[in-house]
């Protein structure tokens, strides 16, 4: 696995969070994201936009813990990129123009793209968007405020956060505050560090007090990169070129020496006779 | 000679209708962006275009180098005749197939970063090659026809003595595009030239034209089972159904198979469409072969899901079925109705095979591209009017281009 030590994350406790959305406006604000129109929905609770997009790069998700009919809880989640440590989206776009930052950041470069949105597919939380109503699109997601961190400023989310639900800071350390908080509190939180081992780990560092699945996160992700998946494949062209090209070569002069021969043998019969 | 007069029927007129709406709808998407004219979305990135003008227009032309491998390489002459008409199909089919892939592409017009920007992890970079490459192989395995149609009897000199080693140079750079190690290149290399002086001096004439058929196979494998490697980085979203580490074997396999029932298919029809009398002796023989690769294909992509799902089929009533018509009517009934004793000297019975083995791979490349596609709580996708009427503009275009081509063009031999 490739070294976490310089790499920078989040801890993101949603037992923390009261659901302000601060996080939200800070990062419309710094990103010079513009509003969207939306609409209240029917489902889970306040949520508002409904979903991640291209004008919306992180967001707080809102669910009702509902027993024997009575709601007994309401939790809050912060969806967003989670800079995974070795990212399919970076493994899957074609011209290299997702790149992972030494830092942490998973970012997009605008010269590069073609716009052909494998790296969406290719991620497992759905995160990249696109501007689908624009005639030169752009792929738009969280960049973890990779401008800011380069001048050493936490990431306009976490600054603005006032409760302690976002922790900025190197992933190795948050996550060892992440093992201790679950320690700490058996009750409170759900005992699964979401981002530890999925997809061979995430930058974003997710605790709760129910499972992330509940927010809609998958639950059946390896604990492999997935770009472990596509390598195989990768690895065998220099192998199936050279060697398909071999056989073709060699089939085909078989081939044709005896049709060779045989042509050159019913011409000398014919010369004969 | 084969200078017949184009006559546009009644169905030129349906084709010419499809192309208009199509390039209108197109011009529509490039004024407002492809959330215009489709129904694509941020959880469904991709639709209709990937699965029908890319994945399923690619595996159509696989008849191109299953032919030439049947014809070059196993020396089986008497297909000759069907093996321009294959290359033409191939040819065109990769045009349209690269201009769907513009019109999908948010930026089209950056499509040439592919060759300056190098990402060798990425299955879509692979891809992007093998179109590339591909492209340049089967526009030099097509020269000739236009170069007799014209006399051009010096460009053919030419094409004789530069196709070989550019066919050489082509995958030998491929396999260093795709490495980064110039030493596998060379290896590529040197094999490659060892084949071409031994052809040279010990076969026939003009049987240096098997480095172009060579190179010509090696890209469509490539390109073949790189579209299956495409969907490897999706375990959790795509189906079990489908999914399997050994996907790029089963595009492989089953473009193989589908090569030479588009061969057949458009044969028949061909045949019909332009009144040549193709020898019976020709569809026969190619219909025998059919249920060989018929098996392989079904054995491999039967076992792939057993081992994927214990044949415990789980999905939506959506997936099941098409999973039910890619498998039973796919793969399955036909086979039987090639098996039939005398089944491959009946016209019918071969063309109605081989239209069903199409339809197959085609619901195959659908299923994995878009229905096989699982996002947890969202509507599943469906294509929009918009998407639908692109795509049938471009297959017109395509016909229609075929068919004037081979009306002007030496395409079919004479008899």
């Amino acid at each position: 696995m490739k070294t976490t030590i310089n790499q920078k994350g989040f801890l993101i406790d949603g037992t923390k969070c009261i659901g302000c959305r601060a996080c939200q406006i800070a990062c419309k604000q710094w990103n010079e994201l513009p509003a969207e129109k939306t609409e209240f929905f029917g489902g889970d609770g306040y949520q508002n936009p409904a979903d991640l997009s291209s004008k919306t790069y992180t967001l707080i998700k809102y669910r009702e813990v509902i027993k024997k009919d009575k709601l007994v809880d309401w939790v809050f989640h912060k969806d967003q990129c989670q800079h995974c440590l070795e990212p399919a989206c970076v493994s899957a776009c074609i011209v290299g123009a997702l790149q992972k930052t030494a830092a942490g950041p998973v970012v997009w470069e605008d010269r590069r793209c073609i716009g052909c949105r494998y790296c969406m597919l290719a991620c497992p939380y759905n995160i990249p968007k696109f501007e689908w109503y624009s005639i030169n699109p752009d792929i738009k997601k969280c960049t973890l405020c990779s401008d800011r961190i380069e001048n050493g400023l936490p990431p306009a989310c976490a600054k603005a956060c006032s409760t302690g639900a976002i922790t900025y800071g190197s992933r190795d350390e948050l996550l060892k505050e992440a093992k201790k908080r679950l320690k700490s509190g058996p009750d409170t939180y759900y005992q699964h560090i979401y981002g530890e081992d999925e997809v061979g780990g995430t930058c974003v560092l997710n605790i709760s007090s129910i499972p992330l699945e509940e927010f809609g996160y998958p639950g059946n992700l390896p604990k492999e990169s997935l770009s472990t998946t596509t390598d195989p494949a990768m690895k065998s062209i220099p192998g199936v070129v050279i060697g398909l090209g071999a056989a073709l070569g060699i089939t085909a002069f078989i081939v044709n020496k005896h049709k060779k021969q045989l042509s050159e043998e019913s011409q000398s019969q014919g010369d004969q006779s | 000679m084969s200078n017949r007069n184009i006559e546009f029927g009644k169905g030129s007129r349906v084709l010419f209708g499809l192309i208009a709406i199509g390039a209108f709808l197109i011009g529509v998407r490039y004024i407002g962006g492809l959330g215009t004219v489709t129904n694509l979305s941020d959880k469904y990135p991709w639709g209709l275009w990937i699965g029908i003008d890319v994945l399923t227009g690619v595996s159509l032309a696989a008849g191109g180098f299953t032919l030439a491998a049947i014809v070059h390489i196993f020396g089986k002459e008497k297909y000759h005749a069907v093996i321009r008409p294959a290359i033409l199909t191939a040819f065109l089919g990769y045009i349209f197939v690269a201009l769907g892939l513009i019109v999908d592409l948010g930026r089209g017009w950056n499509i040439w970063h592919v060759i300056f920007f190098w990402n060798r992890d990425s299955a879509m970079f692979e891809v992007g090659w093998c179109v590339l490459l591909y492209l340049t192989i089967l526009a030099l395995e097509f020269a000739p026809v236009i170069f007799e149609e014209y006399g051009l009897n010096s460009w053919q000199e030419k094409w004789g003595k530069y196709s070989p080693w550019l066919s050489i140079i082509l995958v030998s750079w491929f396999v260093f595009v795709m490495t980064g190690y110039p030493w596998y290149a060379g290896i590529a290399f040197i094999i490659l030239a060892i084949f071409y002086f031994t052809y040279r001096r010990s076969l026939p004439k003009g049987s240096t034209v098997l480095l172009l058929i060579i190179a010509g196979i090696i890209f469509s494998f490539e390109h073949q089972s790189s579209l299956g490697t495409l969907f490897l980085i999706v375990p959790t979203k795509l189906s079990s159904l489908w999914y399997t580490p050994y996907l790029p074997l089963n595009f492989l396999l089953s473009a193989i198979m589908v090569g030479l029932a588009m061969v057949i298919f458009e044969s028949s029809l061909s045949s019909r469409v332009f009144g040549f009398g193709l020898e019976k002796d020709v569809i026969t023989g190619l219909a025998k072969k059919l249920p060989w690769l018929i098996i392989v294909t079904a054995v491999v992509r039967l076992y792939t899901l057993y081992q994927q799902t214990g044949f415990v089929l789980e999905g939506t009533p959506a997936q099941l079925f098409f999973l039910g018509l890619e498998i039973i009517a796919g793969l399955l009934l036909p086979l039987v109705m090639l098996l039939f004793p005398g089944a491959s000297d009946s016209p019918k019975t071969v063309f109605y095979a081989a239209a069903m083995v199409i339809a197959g791979v085609v619901i195959n490349r659908v299923s994995v591209s878009m229905v096989g596609i699982n996002i947890p709580d969202i509507p599943a996708y469906v294509p929009h009017p918009g998407e639908i009427l692109i795509t049938l503009g471009i297959i017109s275009a395509g016909i229609m281009t075929f068919y004037v081509m081979c009306t002007k063009l030496p395409v079919f031999e004479k008899h």
